[in-house]
């Protein structure tokens, strides 16, 4: 055990240079495109005081490297900067845009794994048969249809045709809000019927999210076990007499299981940094469209401190699939 | 020879030597002066014995000017000069005298010219105004359609009891507010939002946008020299705060502050800088007692209402003048009392600062909830207003959850009439389209912003309920103020040439482009000033405007650029639009189709917002494609930013004397010399 804890040490460490490097890339990259922080009709009437205001209060007439210190210790202090266009503190904005997505990004990855192991493992241990065909043409289906066309396809069937589900928007707001994580606070105040609402309103959304990534990962873990259930040791443990269900779940899955891992710590980070389409059909504020819609409205502040979010999102995200990879494969801890 | 015949031969060489001698000795060369009415100088002779023919040109309005400061060194379009970069001192001085004429006559006669000079010059070619089509599902009641209103007033909505959810109005908009406080919104949400949450002392009522009529105030009335403004401030007007749990009544100090809070929140940092409809105009605000208000009575004081103007002299002629003109209001009667009395100073006179109270700047806010939420550094409580808005509307802020909706409830403490009947609603933002379109369609939103392209979808569509059938209607409401021009550079080549503007705009194909880009949400317009306001005119010279065949486009197109004198083939024209803009994407392809008809070679450009606003200010492109909508009702938010080429004059004069070198304008039907006074 004694690896681990160097491990997750040495893993921990790598974190600092990573992140002041998105920080700095982020930076010069928006700062190297020429655009006015225009405020809605401000151009209108335009007063060249109250632009020097402006270009003053976010330092915009400093040198570039000033500028880039000055983010740094604000970002380590908490203060995440103020946006260009909504002028309300951005730490704020996205405290209310993220856990939205948060939440989207657990359904979604929920149900990708919900959905994708089984069927892997279904048509792994049923290969060749027509269930095994049928499975693969599905994956391919599944990750070659584009996003928006998933989307809005449920969004037609589900909604407006059967009216199943409910088409657009959050659900209704529990009677106390902790975290802005409607599903999670309604539990915790108890307000079931919320809870209810939300996720029914969170089901078209994270379902059209996931079918790709399902897709995906029934293919991996489909291949995957299929080359674990290959290896000499399946053979030995065949040929002590355990039975297919203890092979299959005690030995093979654990070993086929890490790149899956893998990819669905991507998947989750990936997520995370916001599914802008899906979040614009289903009419959902969360992260996604917030740094998009910025990034056109050339929202400095904004643009770094989401690109430094995603950033830290990314890090905590790969460094628990390492430690999962180091708990289920022990030969990681000594790397 | 006999008699008669040597008669008639000595006849005609007489008149031949005449005639001759005639032409050998007279006058070589006729000056003519023209002269002016009201003019002191007198004709005078030349030296050389010409004789001075004089020729009279009446005009009906001099416009003299004196002090005059050429437009700076660096042009900034929308800051110091227009947009297009047009500059023509005599326009100037002309827009300098409308803005300030305080005799409405003579205002109405000098934007009709104005307008005709707009059509004319064409610094940029004025593509249309918008057309308003509301789309609604029929259990809903709209009564009033108002172009000035950025939305319906909710008071005045009501809903079938037969109708899906009949508490509650769910709305599908593309966007939400940047912010519910009055000194930080300068777009049509906020100030959609603001005709609910807040009064104001002057507002509109039913479809009349030319008149304002009292609201907060109960009265007003104007000194004889046009610079103060004198406000009876009505009683039992009541904010409401729900986030203290507290309610205040409105008081006079409650006006005064308002105002002066628009004015100081200049200098600190807002979402949005709308306080110049307010603080380019006003001085300061402040409270006077019942007896200074008498006074000023007693001296004399005009009241404009309705179009006319009324002389008052006592406390009790306002009043029932007051209660009289407007009995038709219905929140007019519900409170009757007077709290106080309020004076607008204005740093000159200025007819339009009516329709300037009447905007969302205009609305009262209360001092004591700003007091409970100020700081040293933010002593107007602009971070906290700008979410939490306290008003005496007819509605409140329930909650405000960003990009996703806004919930907004009855007012329980409103004082006005009627009554709003619909108890909740909901804006949610779908930026979607599609998805707005299904959710319309299925009735889970009331009513919504449909784009023209989508119209078809929603054709037509019915849904049953409740045992009745429903249908979504999508009826014309008219004109409203929000116009589409094309922006030329008259600063760059070949723009400067009047006549090639001219043949551009001959070549813009403005029936297609009505039909095929806005299907048909967009009418033709004569100038700079839309039809419905003030100074709107059809007596223009120029019908580039008007319904022609391509073919007369084209040809007319044509004719004027060799009137021109500049070869097309020389100049490669870029036309700009920003990304994303559709029915702009479309007009820029159009306009390179015909325009290169005319030899010219044209490229079409986009760049994000914040580019291209850069692009225009800083005059760094040849056509650029951009809309315009009002500020207040009134022509000079419309002449002045977008025809002033930076010309500026100490002193302008209407109907002033003597003018030399000045210029003769006749355009609209009105006769007009403007030049520098003597």
């Amino acid at each position: 055990m004694g690896d681990f804890k160097y491990y997750i040490a040495r893993r921990l460490l790598t974190f600092v240079p990573t992140l002041l490097g998105v920080i700095v890339i982020t930076f010069i990259i928006s700062h190297l495109v020429p655009a006015l922080p225009a405020k809605g009709a401000f151009a209108r009437h335009m007063n060249p005081q109250t632009l020097a205001l402006i270009k003053k209060m976010y330092h915009l007439d400093q040198p570039w490297y000033i500028q880039l210190w000055l983010y740094i210790c604000d970002l380590f202090t908490g203060n995440w900067g103020t946006s260009i266009v909504t002028s309300r503190p951005i730490l704020k904005e996205l405290s209310i845009y993220f856990p939205v997505t948060f939440q989207l990004a657990i359904l979604g990855e929920f149900f990708i794994l919900v959905a994708g192991i089984p069927l892997g493992i279904a048509a792994a241990m049923r290969n060749n048969t027509k269930l095994d065909q049928a499975i693969r043409v599905l994956s391919v289906i599944g990750y070659s249809v584009p996003y928006f066309l998933l989307a809005i396809a449920f969004q037609m069937i589900f909604y407006y045709w059967l009216g199943w589900l409910p088409g657009f928007g959050l659900g209704r707001k529990p009677r106390v809000v902790y975290t802005g994580m409607y599903l999670f606070d309604s539990i915790l105040c108890g307000d079931w019927g919320a809870f209810v609402d939300n996720f029914l309103h969170f089901l078209l959304p994270s379902i059209s999210l996931a079918t790709p990534g399902a897709a995906v990962i029934a293919r991996l873990m489909r291949g995957s076990l299929l080359d674990t259930l290959s290896a000499d040791f399946i053979d030995y443990c065949r040929m002590k007499g355990l039975p297919e269900r203890v092979i299959m779940v005690k030995h093979a899955l654990k070993n086929a299981i890490i790149p899956i891992i893998t990819v669905a710590g991507l998947q989750f980070g990936g997520l995370l940094g916001g599914a802008i389409i899906t979040e614009t059909i289903f009419a959902i504020a969360g992260l996604g469209r917030y740094l998009v819609v910025s990034t056109y409205a050339m929202d400095y502040p904004v643009i770094m401190a989401g690109t430094f979010l995603i950033g830290l999102v990314y890090l905590i995200v790969n460094f628990v699939v390492d430690l999962l990879y180091a708990y289920v494969d022990p030969r990681v801890r000594l790397t | 020879m006999d008699a008669k015949t040597m008669a008639a031969v000595l006849l005609i060489v007489g008149l031949l030597v005449g005639f001759a001698a005639g032409y050998v000795f007279a006058p070589p060369k006729i000056k003519t002066q023209v002269v002016y009415r009201n003019q002191t100088k007198v004709v005078y002779r030349n030296q050389t014995q010409t004789v001075v023919q004089v020729k009279e040109y009446k005009p009906d309005i001099v416009v003299s000017y004196s002090g005059a400061t050429p437009p700076p060194e660096k042009l900034v379009g929308f800051s110091n000069i227009n947009p297009a970069f047009f500059s023509n001192k005599s326009v100037d001085a002309l827009l300098q005298a409308a803005k300030y004429e305080t005799n409405p006559v003579i205002r109405e006669k000098l934007y009709n010219v104005i307008q005709a000079i707009s059509n004319y010059e064409v610094p940029m070619i004025w593509l249309g105004q918008a057309k308003a089509r509301r789309h609604y599902w029929s259990w809903m009641h709209f009564p009033f359609f108002n172009p000035v209103l950025a939305d319906n007033q909710w008071q005045f909505v009501t809903k079938d009891p037969n109708a899906p959810r009949p508490n509650e109005v769910d709305v599908g908009d593309i966007g939400e507010p940047e912010s519910l406080d009055p000194a930080q919104t300068y777009e049509t949400a906020g100030w959609g939002a603001g005709i609910q949450l807040y009064n104001r002392l002057v507002f509109y009522y039913g479809n009349d946008s030319k008149n304002v009529v009292p609201e907060a105030a109960y009265a007003w009335a104007m000194s004889k020299d046009g610079t103060k403004l004198y406000f009876a401030i009505r009683k039992g007007l009541v904010f409401y705060d729900p986030w203290d749990k507290k309610t205040f009544d409105m008081t006079p100090e409650d006006v005064a502050y308002s105002i002066n809070r628009i004015i100081e929140s200049a200098n600190y940092e807002k979402v949005d800088y709308p306080e110049w409809i307010i603080s380019d105009f006003v001085k300061k605000a402040y409270v006077i007692s019942e007896k200074d208000m008498e006074a000023a009575l007693k001296e004399g004081l005009v009241a404009p209402i309705l179009g006319k103007e009324y002389t008052i002299n006592s406390m009790d002629q306002w009043i029932n003048l007051f209660k009289e003109k407007f009995s038709y209001v219905p929140w007019h009667k519900a409170k009757t009392e007077i709290a106080g009395y309020v004076v607008i100073e204005l740093k000159r006179p200025y007819l339009a600062i009516m329709s300037c109270l009447a905007t969302n700047v205009g609305s009262i806010v209360s001092e004591k909830a700003v007091a409970l939420h100020n700081s040293t550094k933010d002593p107007l409580a602009l971070k906290w207003y700008n979410e939490h808005p306290v008003g005496t509307g007819p509605y409140y802020l329930v909650s405000w959850t960003h990009n996703q909706e806004l919930v907004y409830e009855v007012n329980p403490y409103y004082w006005g009439e009627p009554k709003p009947t619909i108890k909740k609603w909901v804006i949610k933002i779908i930026p979607e389209e599609e998805s707005r379109i299904l959710a319309l369609q299925k009735g889970d939103l009331d009513y919504g912003v449909v784009s023209p392209q989508s119209e078809d979808k929603m054709e037509g569509k019915t849904l049953q309920y409740n045992g009745k059938t429903w249908k979504f209607l999508m009826p014309w409401m008219g004109g409203t103020f929000d116009i589409t021009h094309i922006y030329l550079n008259n600063k760059k080549e070949p723009f400067n040439n009047l006549y090639v503007r001219q043949a551009l705009a001959y070549a813009t194909p403005f029936e297609f482009i009505i039909k095929q880009v806005y299907r048909g949400h967009l009418m033709p317009v004569s100038g700079v000033i839309p039809k419905g306001m003030l100074g709107y005119t059809d007596n223009v010279p120029l019908d580039y405007w008007k319904t022609m065949s391509e073919e007369q486009r084209i040809a007319k197109a044509k004719e004027l650029l060799k009137k021109s004198g500049i070869d097309p083939t020389k100049y490669t024209i870029t036309i700009i639009y920003n990304q994303g803009n559709k029915p702009r994407e479309m007009i820029a392809t159009l306009l390179q189709n015909e325009w290169q008809k005319l030899g010219f070679k044209v490229k079409v450009q986009t760049f994000s917002w914040p580019t291209y606003l850069k692009k225009i200010t800083n005059g760094d492109y040849d056509v650029a494609i951009l809309g315009w909508a009002p500020d207040y009702a009134d022509p000079d938010d419309y002449a002045y930013p977008l025809m002033q080429g930076g010309w500026h004059f100490a002193t302008v004069k209407v109907a002033g004397l003597a003018v030399a070198n000045a210029k003769p304008i006749e355009m609209a039907g009105v006769k007009l010399l403007v030049g520098p006074a003597p």
